[in-house]
């Protein structure tokens, strides 16, 4: 299992380096999951978990009459590097998606050999799908899909 | 050096090196959305459809075009693709991504995949202005949601809000993933909901296309 220093390390490192390749409109979806932490509902009598969460982490509820309270606990380091990585192997999924549109708008005509999303207004092409691409992209996702399989096996 | 750290190296370098042009997010809702029309399609296809994949001015494409925000059916800046699903004897119908549709209110609502009667689709292309097609003509409606993080409630119920305005004879809530309150709040509406459609979730996707054949069946039924 690696540290919480390494995860830290880890995180912050691939955090970066998303944010400077293709991927990086993904950070803004992963810092909102982790934004979120964990929300909790629990019992008031629970009082022996108020004290264990610290009186900084206790939110009450503003209706008296309920007996449920939220409790903000933060993301780990290895959860938010875990988080990272689940966003990652979505990515992967979007290859898949890619792939199963083309076979499927193939197979209802087979003279159909790509697939372009474009932009209305400024006729630009935003994301271009053939098999020649998806053949190339799923070589570097297979290596990749190992690597994270390996690494959340880790952590 | 520790093989956890290796192996962040290794993610870091496959993660520079990627040849995918996936450039935008706003790609991935598209993508998602096609996806679902082609599930559509499949469903047309089991049900007895002919089916034919078209561009605005092509009837026999070699490259097909979809949006990546939601047009006017009667917009000809882009060669927008669509099919044309035929079954023997009854009305022909079109299946787009993507398209704007008139609700009860006269509001315009962005219907992620649309399946509408042809002749209502070229009574807006025969109009002189920009005409969204009436809900009313819409057999089967569909609100795609793919996500990387949790659904909020708030999606739900801002599915409930379009098909109270929509008169489309039958709406679907999909997602790539799941969420017990807002499928708790749909089940409870007696809304059509299906979590979990992505390629190899068989279970989800072979309860699904059911789903969709079942709209035309009814479709079939009215209009013989």
């Amino acid at each position: 299992m690696i540290s919480d220093n390494d995860a830290r390390q880890g995180y912050f490192r691939l955090l970066d380096i998303i944010s400077k390749s293709r991927l990086y409109w993904i950070i803004p979806q992963i810092q909102e999951e982790i934004s979120k932490g964990k929300v909790i509902l629990k019992s008031i009598k629970d009082i022996p978990l108020i004290d264990y969460f610290g009186a900084s982490n206790y939110e009450s509820s503003k209706n008296s009459s309920k007996e449920k309270v939220s409790i903000s606990e933060a993301y780990s380091d290895k959860e938010q590097l875990k988080v990272l990585l689940i966003a990652l192997e979505e990515i992967i999924e979007i290859h898949s998606i890619r792939t199963e549109i083309l076979a499927s708008l193939k197979n209802i005509n087979p003279r159909i050999t790509s697939i372009q999303f474009m932009q209305e207004e400024t006729n630009t092409t935003i994301d271009f799908i053939t098999d020649n691409i998806l053949q190339e992209e799923a070589g570097a996702f297979s290596i990749l899909s190992n690597t994270i399989k390996q690494l959340k096996e880790q952590i | 050096m520790a093989i956890s750290q290796s192996l962040l190296d290794e993610i870091g370098k496959e993660i520079n090196n990627m040849p995918s042009n996936l450039t935008a997010s706003s790609t991935i809702d598209n993508l998602y959305e096609v996806y679902l029309f082609t599930l559509v399609l499949k469903a047309a296809h089991k049900e007895g459809a002919t089916v034919r994949l078209l561009n605005m001015n092509n009837t026999n494409p070699t490259t097909l075009y979809f949006r990546t925000s939601p047009g006017f059916i009667t917009s000809n800046r882009q060669n927008y693709s669509f099919a044309e699903i035929a079954f023997p004897s009854v009305p022909i119908l079109e299946a787009h991504v993507s398209i704007r549709v008139s609700g009860h209110s006269h509001v315009l609502h962005e219907c992620d995949i649309c399946i509408l009667l042809k002749s209502e689709a070229d009574l807006c292309r025969g109009s002189s202005d920009r005409v969204a097609p009436r809900s009313s003509k819409v057999i089967l409606n569909i609100e795609a949601k793919f996500y990387t993080t949790s659904l909020s409630l708030d999606l739900g119920r801002s599915f409930l809000g379009l098909t109270a305005d929509l008169s489309a004879k039958n709406s679907f809530f999909i997602t790539n993933t799941m969420s017990v309150s807002v499928e708790k709040l749909l089940s409870h509406k007696s809304k059509s909901w299906e979590h979990n459609i992505k390629p190899g979730n068989n279970t989800e996707i072979d309860r699904l296309i059911p789903a969709f054949q079942n709209a035309f069946k009814e479709f079939k039924a009215k209009n013989s």
